[in-house]
Formats: structure tokens, sequence, C-alpha cells
């Protein structure tokens, strides 16, 4: 077991495949019973990272869950051999429901997981983000991201004008 | 109006509480479009779009005709584009400089009306790592084939690593004319080659390459030595030539040898010297060659003529020995019965995409003795007179079909449309001009097909009840993107009804659809639609007569957010108030407007545009 100590002090012990996920606990740990003083991580949201890495450990090591068995059987079957455990459409619904929280406790997450590097939930949280984004005008993405307009009126005119060719969702 | 700032609490979000390289992460993501309505959020969002378009390297503005100033906005600081397709509508020769980057590979111009001969010249000064560049451009001012010629040459000169080189040129004259009257030496690193138009004669003299051309100085200074055919490495050949002959043919069979994909197209105007023509010879040097994977051999449908001289045994011959095709076109050949087509489906087994145009003795017979193939994907038969709906019956069963075409096979009618509206895979279905009912699009309806574009142009018994009918709980309600429902005898009914109903459409065409009227435009651009729908991006309202001089007033700003072509050719739009298109441009500058009466988006038709008018 790894013990994982977050900024506000909390500890949490996890199985080294769950640790493992992060690819920095990996290189730093060479110890089993590692001590792992995360200080810029809250515990919220250390809670909610090693759910992740719980079910995507528990996925990896066990490819053939009886749930994705048959997903996994038609994808060797092709000549393509998915590594990514993304492939699973199981887990990817669990991902999908993983990331319906609010902006904040998202931004929280990924610069966590960047921290700690794990690629595939970086990737899961910039997806998810830009998926809010997209197709969406510019008041609306204000509103979704709660930004303040900080252009004045005249700026505002002068962007709309010189960019007016792509901004014709305004 | 830009609102006040409000108080500082939790402003900022994405900007503040993400590092500026997750931000470009989330950037790397979106979209041209979705960065544009990005930058005008907060001014840090701002320049990270900036610096996220400065280091774009592909970008596609093909739906979206830029002037110069927006794109030396977009280009200027961009140092790592390689991939650019770009519409050139308002371009002209100065704006070479501004896209012409050092580090483009793959450089696509399309709907040039303004630019000379200079930019081969240009670009292939600019452009040494070019590996692709293919461009549609219209002769201007008349230029001379030769200022053609040697700009071209003086490009394949310095673009040493191009592989893929395709140039359709098009002239103000309706009739064929030749923009490549000198001799043309193609390098030896080109594999893919597009040339339109091309006499037959200079096409088979390239391809031989015989003898070396004295006028030109550009001639003179290539190194190659002239003997024996300098392109053998040509993988794809693509030509619109005066008149497809045997001896051309022959030319590519005999000196082409890693020829693997093979267009050859004419459109003759003139009476046809038949003793030039195609014949069953020709086919069959093509089945001996026997190393193509795709062929196509079509004369165009306003050609005067079609290939007299090929029968079924040409066909025949041509099938034998092209066991390896994946891919087969002809159009035009009037002799050619059943046994002919039907040889294709016997010795082709590899077929994925055939498409038989002007087919006039195609018939069901045909398919009858051979077994559906999971091979199809997309089958077009058009204009077969002959055909009927038993063939759906078939083709119901080509389970991984995509496309189907049977546009102006008046003899299919609603029986079988249930059986193909069950293909899981179906995403194209084309029956225009075809003699199906209401009843049959409550099938189509009905269906499971994902279909994204549906084409029911002319289909004269549909009547609004049918187009209500198959978007009632209809799995077409998701997955149209393009609906072409004109010459219908429709009424706003049916226009409100898919503005309603159908949340991913993009385009549409209502054209000649006399009985629209207003409430059909309001229905498919109020802002109240967009949510939660696509917005509409090419509309073709040409010839709706009823439409009223409101027209320029509806669709300007706020309504049609996103609009990108609008065809209004022949309605009321132009004809009261003069200034309103100039009007509309400017609150809408993203939007071309077509009142010519070109088909969705110029496709066909922006070579008659005049260039001048900004």
């Amino acid at each position: 077991m790894i013990k994982l100590v977050s900024g506000d002090g909390a500890e949490f012990e996890v199985e080294e495949e769950v640790a493992f996920q992060s690819k920095i606990i990996k290189d730093i740990v060479a110890d089993a019973d590692d001590v792992i003083p995360l200080p810029t991580v809250s515990s919220k949201v250390l809670i909610q990272v090693i759910e992740y890495c719980r079910k995507h450990a528990a996925v990896n090591s066990f490819p053939l869950s009886p749930s994705s068995s048959a997903a996994a059987a038609a994808s060797s079957s092709s000549s393509i051999s998915y590594s990514k455990p993304v492939s699973d459409p199981a887990l990817r619904a669990w991902d999908n429901e993983f990331v319906k929280l609010n902006n904040s406790s998202l931004f929280d997450i990924v610069i966590a997981a960047n921290y700690l590097d794990i690629e595939e939930l970086v990737d899961l949280v910039l997806e998810t983000v830009a998926d809010r984004i997209k197709g969406k005008q510019a008041q609306e993405i204000r509103r979704q991201f709660n930004i303040e307009n900080d252009f004045t009126p005249e700026e505002e005119e002068a962007l709309r004008r010189e960019n007016s060719w792509a901004f014709q969702n305004n | 109006m830009a609102k006040m700032a409000r108080d500082g609490n939790g402003g900022g979000q994405l900007t503040e509480a993400l590092p500026q390289a997750l931000l470009l992460e989330i950037m790397a993501r979106l979209d041209l479009e979705s960065l544009c309505s990005l930058a005008p959020v907060c001014k840090s969002l701002h320049s990270s779009v900036s610096l996220r378009i400065s280091v774009l390297s592909t970008l596609d503005l093909s739906d979206i005709s830029p002037t110069i100033c927006s794109l030396r906005r977009i280009l200027t600081d961009n140092k790592s584009l390689q991939n650019l397709i770009l519409n050139c509508r308002w371009l002209d020769d100065s704006s070479v400089e501004v896209f012409a980057k050092e580090s483009i590979r793959e450089l696509v111009l399309l709907r040039c009306t303004r630019f000379s001969s200079y930019i081969f010249t240009a670009i292939g000064k600019c452009c040494r790592k070019l590996r692709m560049f293919t461009v549609e451009m219209k002769q201007v001012n008349n230029e001379p084939a030769a200022s053609y010629n040697k700009s071209v040459g003086q490009m394949l000169d310095r673009c040493l690593c191009l592989e893929s080189f395709s140039v359709k040129l098009y002239s103000d004259h309706d009739y064929f004319c030749n923009l490549w009257s000198f001799q043309l030496t193609i390098p030896q690193t080109i594999k893919v080659l597009l040339l339109r138009p091309i006499s037959d004669l200079h096409a088979k003299q390239f391809i031989c390459n015989r003898g070396v051309g004295g006028s030109d100085a550009w001639l003179a200074s290539v190194s190659m030595p002239s003997s024996g055919p300098m392109i053998y490495s040509l993988r794809s050949l693509t030509l619109v030539v005066s008149q497809i002959t045997d001896e051309l043919v022959f030319s590519i069979t005999s000196n082409l040898h890693h020829l693997v994909e093979l267009c050859l197209e004419d459109n003759l105007r003139e009476g046809p010297s038949l003793q030039n023509d195609l014949t069953n010879r020709g086919l069959e040097l093509l089945g001996s060659f026997g190393k193509l994977i795709s062929l196509s051999l079509t004369r165009g449908k306003k050609s005067l003529t079609k290939f007299k001289m090929v029968n079924d045994v040409g066909i025949l011959l041509l099938a034998e020995g092209c066991g390896r095709l994946e891919s087969l076109r002809l159009g035009g050949f009037a002799k050619v019965t059943d046994a002919g087509y039907s040889s294709i489906l016997q010795f082709c087994k590899n077929l994925k995409r055939l498409q038989i145009w002007n087919g006039l003795l195609l018939s069901d017979l045909t398919f009858h003795n051979f077994a559906p193939t999971g091979n199809l994907t997309e089958v077009r038969l058009v204009s077969g007179k002959y055909i009927t709906s038993e063939i759906l019956e078939y083709f119901s069963l080509c389970e991984n079909l995509q496309v189907l075409d049977l546009s102006l096979c008046r003899n299919i009618a609603d029986e079988g449309l249930n059986s193909i509206s069950r293909l899981c895979k179906m995403t194209t279905l084309n029956l225009s001009g075809v003699d199906i009912s209401d009843e049959g699009l409550s099938t189509l309806g009905g269906g499971t097909s994902p279909i994204e574009t549906l084409n029911l142009r002319g289909c004269k018994r549909i009547t609004d009840r049918g187009i209500v009918m198959m978007l009632c709980d209809s799995i077409l309600r998701k997955t149209l993107v393009t609906l072409d429902l004109s010459y219908l005898s429709l009424s706003d009914i049916a226009i409100v009804a898919v503005a309603e109903a159908c949340t991913e459409i993009s385009n549409l065409c209502i054209r000649n659809c006399f009985f629209i009227s207003d409430a059909s435009l309001s229905a498919l651009g109020s802002p109240e639609r967009t949510r939660g729908k696509r917005s509409l991006r090419k509309l073709d309202l040409f010839n709706c007569c009823r439409l009223s001089a409101n027209v320029s007033r509806m669709v300007s700003h706020p309504f049609f957010c996103g609009l990108r072509w609008l065809g209004v050719g022949k309605t009321r739009f132009f004809s009261e108030g003069k200034d309103a298109p100039e009007e509309l441009l400017s609150t809408k500058p993203g939007l071309s407007i077509c009142a010519m009466g070109c088909e969705i988006g110029c496709k066909d038709g922006w070579q008659h545009h005049a260039g001048g008018a900004a």
C-alpha cells in the first residue's frame, strides 16, 4: 500500500496499481511503504482522482471483466489491438458519468491529473471542457464559464469588424 | 452591447484557473469556428486564441471566403502551417505572399477567379516543401495557354518534393479549349496527376514524352533525358480531354506501368469524329493492362453523343482483365446492355464502388444472377430508365452499402423502400426524379438507416403530408444534414416541419418550390430555432417566387446565424431596395450570396461568377 497525503493533511492508503496510474508516483516510489505528500492537491480533489484511478486500475488489470468481455473479444478479433482501456465501452460510459461535474471541479481535477501525470484523465477532462465550448457563441461561453467581458464596447466593435467573417455566430 | 464588468468574483475562470499549457491543449481540440467564438469572450482568451492560431498546422477555409485582410490576420504570424484548404473567391495574385508559406506541404486552392498564371511561379518560389498541390481556377483576361505552361513549368522545376499535382482550368467560353497547348514535362516524383482540360493529342504527347519542345526556355533547362517516358512512376491519372480515343488509352497502358487509378472524361460538343472514338479495342487494352484498382470512363451528359463504338464485348474484355478493380465508373455507354454490365459483377469481385451514368440499356437483369455482395459500399445508377423497384431488394442485402444513388430512375416506386430503409450503414440516398409518393416517404422515415444526405428533387408525387410523415418520430430527425426538396409542390407546412424536426440540418435546397412563402424563412432562420439545433449553413431559394421582397431583412442579423451561402436567383431579393444586399453583407460578411442560380455552394457554377465585385 502507498500512502498519499493531500495538501490539507488527509491521508489516503491506496494499492500500488491504483497509485501507479500516475506516472509521477510510479517514478518516485522506491519502497512499497512510501508516504507521498501531495501539497498542491486538496483532499476533495484527491478523492475524485483516486476514484478514477481505482476504476481504471481495475479495468486495466482485468481487461476481460464480464461486462466488457464481448467488446474485448470483438476488438481482438479485428487486426487492430487496442491497448488503451478507453476503447472499452463500459469504461467509457463510466468516464462520461465521472466528468459530469461543474467546471471548477473539472479544472481542479485536470490540474491535479496534470501534476500527477495521469495522461488519460487529463485527456478526458480537456475533451470534456472542449465539448462545452464547441458550437457556442461568445455570450454563451461567458455564461457557461462565468467569464466577464473585459472589452470596452468600442474594442468589441473593432474586434467584431476585423474578424467579422468568423463571428457569424454572434 | 458589451456588458459592464461584473464584480470580479469568479470571473475569468477558464483563463485564471487553468495554466496556459492546458488552455492551449483545450484549444487544440477546437475547430476554427469555435476558436473564433472564444476570441471575443475576454482579453486573455483573445490572446490565447491568437497564440493557438499562430501554431495551427492544418486549416480548412473552404466554406469561408476570406478577404486578404482576414487571411492576413489568420496567417501572418503562423510559421507551422502545413495543410491549407483555401477558398480564393475574393483573393487575387497579391494574396499569394500571405498564404504561400515555406512550411506548407499540402495546398488546395478552390474557386480562384482572380488569379493569373503568376501564382504557379510564386508558389514554386515560396513553397519548396510542397507535396500536394490542387487548384481549380478560372482563366482570367484570356491569358494565353503559353503563360500557364511556362509558369507551371517553373513551379514544377522548383517544387522537387511534389507528388500530387492537380490543375483544373476553366475558361469563359463554354466550349472546349485547350489550355495546355505546349508540351508539358511532368517530373518523375509526381504520383498523382490531374489536368483539365487537355486535348487528347497533347495528352498523348506528354504521356509518351516524345520530343522536346523548342519554344519554351524552361523546357530546355530540364536536365532529364527525353528518351523514354519520364512519368513512369505515376499511380493516379485524371484527364479531362477533348475526346477519349483508343490511341490515348494505348499510350497510357503502354507507358504508365505503375498506374492504379485512371479517370478519363470528355465532353464532346462538336460532331464526333467517330473513326477515332473509343472502341472495344481500347477497353480490351485496359483489361489486359490489368493493374487498375480504380477506373472511370465518362462522357459528360452535355455531350452531343455517347460512346457508340463500345458494346457488351468491350465491357466483357475490360471486366475479364480487371479483377482487382475496386471502383468503377462508366458514363455514356449507350450501346452496352445487361450482358456487358453483368460481366462486371461476374469478374470484379472486389468491387466496392459501382457507378453507371446514363446507362440507357441497364436494367434489373444485370443483378439477377448474382448474390448481393458485402463488398459494395457505393452504388450509383443514374438515369437507368429500365431500373425498377425490384432492384431495391437486391441492394437491401448489401449490408455495407453507404451510398445509394438512383436518381432519374423513373421506374423506382414505393415498393422496396421498406427493405433499403433498414440498411444500417446507409448515409446517402438519392431518389431525385424517381416515382415515389408520400407513403414511400413515410416508409423511409420509419426505417433505421442513418441517412445524412437525402435527395428528393423533383419527385412529383410528394406533398407536404409525405414530408411530415417522414419526419414523424423518425431517426432522420437526428441524422439529416443535407436535404434536397427542390422542384416539389410543397408549402410552408413541409418546410416548417423540417425546421422544427431536424436538429442537424445544415444544407437545405428548396429551389423552384413555388408555394413556399416568408413563413418558411422565419421558421428556418429564427434565433429560437438554433437553440439545441445546428444552424443552417447553406440555403438555396432560387426561383422561390412567392417569397416577398423582405428576404434580405429576414436573413440579416440576428436571423440565420452562421449562414454561409444563400442562393436567391429569380427571387424578389434584388428587385426592390437595391442596397439591401450591401447592408446584409456588412452584417454578415461571411455570407456568400449567389443570384445566378448556381447549385448549393456554387459548386459547379463558381467559374461563371464575375471575380470583380467585392
